[in-house]
């Protein structure tokens, strides 16, 4: 640990000596009587401080946690000697903050005596957290020194973004080969009533439609839809992340992306992550209950890296789209880059959703008047972009944060909805 | 996912805190205000020294109560600013004025003289009170025993510096050292003091025990989430 002397140590020390000295030129006895208890207090104080011998153990009572929840977090303290009084201090990151209470706790620690000290921590954000290094300070009896260190808990928090639950959200157009919870637009074997159609030789007895056929005269089946899984891309923008504060665009995008992968591996379907940003990361579309928790796993290391090298979606994997697939883009539609990569995908044949992660609470312009007027050129540029996207036939929503996604994931289905009946 | 600390003792006789620190405002607020009255205390007590004929102050100037008094004022609102800041920064030169005001309006003779030690605690307990009020920052449970062990720990040094600064006037006044003899034995006992200072702050020199941490192993920051998975997952 550390040895710091306090300014009031040197104090005393000098104004003893100025005792002593001034008692020695002027021959001022006075002087150094009215010094000395200044020096009694320097000699106490260095015989009385020791060093400290402090053994500290960080507890935590889990390591994995949603956003919102509670963590234990208990020091254990075990000196050799007394510490008269102790501090500890926790420089916590933006995404933890401590629950009912101060971040500096202050006792005094009997020597050879364990003493837990627990805090409760909140976590505010998702994110992979570093638990931060515990700084300790020692006084001494009279406070004229401090003894600092600090323990480093050597532990990584893993925050999940708490997924909201969704009872529909849209569809994609067309279906893959596996089962799942999705109607195909085709004809075979299902639940869901599709057509009729004239009996083939090799047609199973137990579809004909038996009304039908005694009306007509001849025999006539019924047609079902499979009930069929679809590919899902969730597609994050990486390039942008407005912020305000401890909030940005950045942190509702994943939320949202972790409420839509949930969503749809329920559905079983199967579903991917495409990180598009300055690095470009992705994850192979996949269903079942570990694609959850490597769909969260790779969401909460997201982080926006700055760079300035044009990027199209050439440098996705082909394996990372598949054919057919629905691609639910996650963007605030400010980068460029993003943008143009998605008219490509749409452009492609995918069938595309953009969900705007709305930057603009988190843009407060300045009072003069410049600031208020690029503000407004801002938003009809982004007006531009978004019927930009509508002219491509691309559903494009728009989301507040703070706001259930439900909303606007009804409206890109309706959307869907009138683009199909538009088509045909 | 990281193993938990095995090598911790089972805590069943351990006290257990809670971390919920409360302000200290009020504590420090009556420790600056017990400190600035007792500076002024001081510093009054001086002014009226001063005006004493054999004071140096009235020997120097024939309105002799004026240095002390200006001095003495000046240090108390040097104090004050110290204690309004918050900073120890000016404590010690607001004491240097208190002690310079006491040493200049204190007379020759007389009995006020025979006052200086209690003088000098009197200016030690003004100093710690005042380091208290902008250096000891005390939050925690264990607030108030801390408080009544600093109190303690003061006013034992305090009384002990008391008494051993009586003991040169008792022997001043009974062997009658003088000149030479005066200033070698100052000189020695000075060296004494540095010797002794210097052998006790050894002991408090950089060693390899301190601060030991015991914790579990984590996970490293960057691990990626493919790592732990086995995900087919990828970066570019």
């Amino acid at each position: 640990m550390n040895l710091t002397a306090s300014p009031k140590l040197a104090a005393y020390a000098a104004l003893g000596s100025a005792g002593i000295l001034v008692a020695l030129v002027w021959g001022y006895p006075e002087a150094a009587a009215f010094a000395l208890p200044f020096i009694v207090a320097v000699l106490a104080a260095l015989a009385l401080a020791e060093r400290p011998r402090l053994t500290a153990a960080v507890h935590v009572d889990r390591d994995r946690l949603l956003e919102g929840e509670e963590i234990n977090v208990s020091v254990e303290l075990r000196s050799d000697s007394a510490i008269p009084w102790l501090q500890l201090a926790w420089p916590l990151p933006s995404a933890i903050t401590v629950a009912g209470g101060g971040d500096v706790v202050g006792l005094s620690l009997p020597a050879r005596s364990p003493t837990l000290v627990e805090s409760t921590m909140k976590t505010v954000r998702w994110g992979v957290v570093p638990l931060p290094r515990l700084l300790v300070r020692a006084h001494d009896e009279l406070g004229c020194f401090r003894f600092e260190g600090a323990v480093d808990p050597d532990r990584v928090l893993r925050i999940y973004p708490r997924p909201e639950t969704l009872q529909r959200a849209a569809s994609a157009a067309e279906t893959q080969m596996f089962g799942g919870n999705e109607l195909s637009r085709g004809a075979g074997d299902g639940t869901e009533f599709a057509d009729t159609r004239p009996y083939v030789p090799g047609d199973r007895p137990r579809r004909i439609n038996w009304r039908l056929s005694t009306r007509t005269g001849s025999l006539h089946i019924n047609e079902m839809h499979p009930e069929r899984n679809t590919d899902v891309v969730i597609f994050l923008d990486l390039f942008t992340d407005i912020r305000n504060g401890d909030e940005g665009t950045l942190d509702y995008a994943v939320r949202a992306a972790s409420s839509l992968a949930e969503y749809y591996l329920n559905r079983r379907d199967r579903v991917g992550v495409i990180g598009f940003g300055g690095i470009l990361r992705w994850l192979l579309p996949a269903m079942g209950t570990r694609q959850v928790y490597r769909i969260v796993d790779s969401l909460i290391d997201s982080e926006v890296i700055v760079s300035h090298v044009w990027r199209g979606i050439d440098v996705i994997p082909p394996r990372t789209l598949p054919p057919k697939s629905l691609v639910v883009a996650l963007t605030p539609l400010i980068d460029p880059r993003v943008v143009d990569s998605l008219i490509d995908l749409r452009a492609r044949g995918f069938d595309l959703i953009v969900v705007e992660v709305t930057a603009e609470p988190f843009v407060v312009p300045g009072g003069h008047e410049a600031a208020q007027l690029a503000k407004r050129l801002w938003q009809l540029d982004r007006n531009a972009t978004r019927l930009r996207y509508r002219s491509l036939g691309v559903p494009i929503v728009e989301w507040r944060p703070g706001e259930s996604l439900a909303g606007p994931m009804a409206e890109a289905r309706a959307f869907g909805r009138r683009d199909q009946w538009l088509r045909a | 996912m990281a193993p938990r600390l095995t090598s911790a003792p089972r805590l069943t006789s351990a006290t257990r805190l809670t971390a919920t620190p409360r302000p200290a405002v009020t504590p420090r607020l009556i420790t600056a205000l017990m400190a600035l009255g007792g500076a002024a205390a001081l510093a009054v007590f001086a002014t009226i020294a001063g005006t004493d004929a054999t004071s140096p102050a009235f020997v120097a100037a024939d309105s002799g109560w004026l240095i002390p008094g200006l001095l003495g004022l000046f240090g108390v609102a040097v104090l004050a600013a110290a204690m309004a800041i918050p900073h120890p920064g000016p404590v010690l030169p607001a004491l240097a004025l208190i002690g310079a005001a006491y040493l200049t309006g204190l007379p020759a003779a007389g009995p006020w003289r025979s006052l200086t030690p209690i003088a000098g605690g009197w200016l030690l307990a003004v100093a710690e009170l005042a380091y208290w009020s902008v250096d000891f920052k005390v939050r925690g449970r264990d607030a108030g025993h801390v408080y009544a062990r600093r109190t303690a720990a003061i006013a034992g040094v305090v009384g002990a510096g008391v008494v051993l600064a009586a003991i040169p006037e008792i022997d001043l006044g009974g062997v009658g050292l003088g000149g030479v003899e005066l200033t070698i034995a100052g000189l020695v006992g000075g060296a004494a003091l540095i010797a002794v200072a210097a052998g006790l702050a050894w002991r408090l020199r950089p060693a390899d025990t301190g601060l030991r941490a015991q914790s579990t192993p984590g996970q490293a920051p960057s691990a990626r989430a493919e790592e732990s998975s086995g995900a087919p997952a990828g970066t570019r």
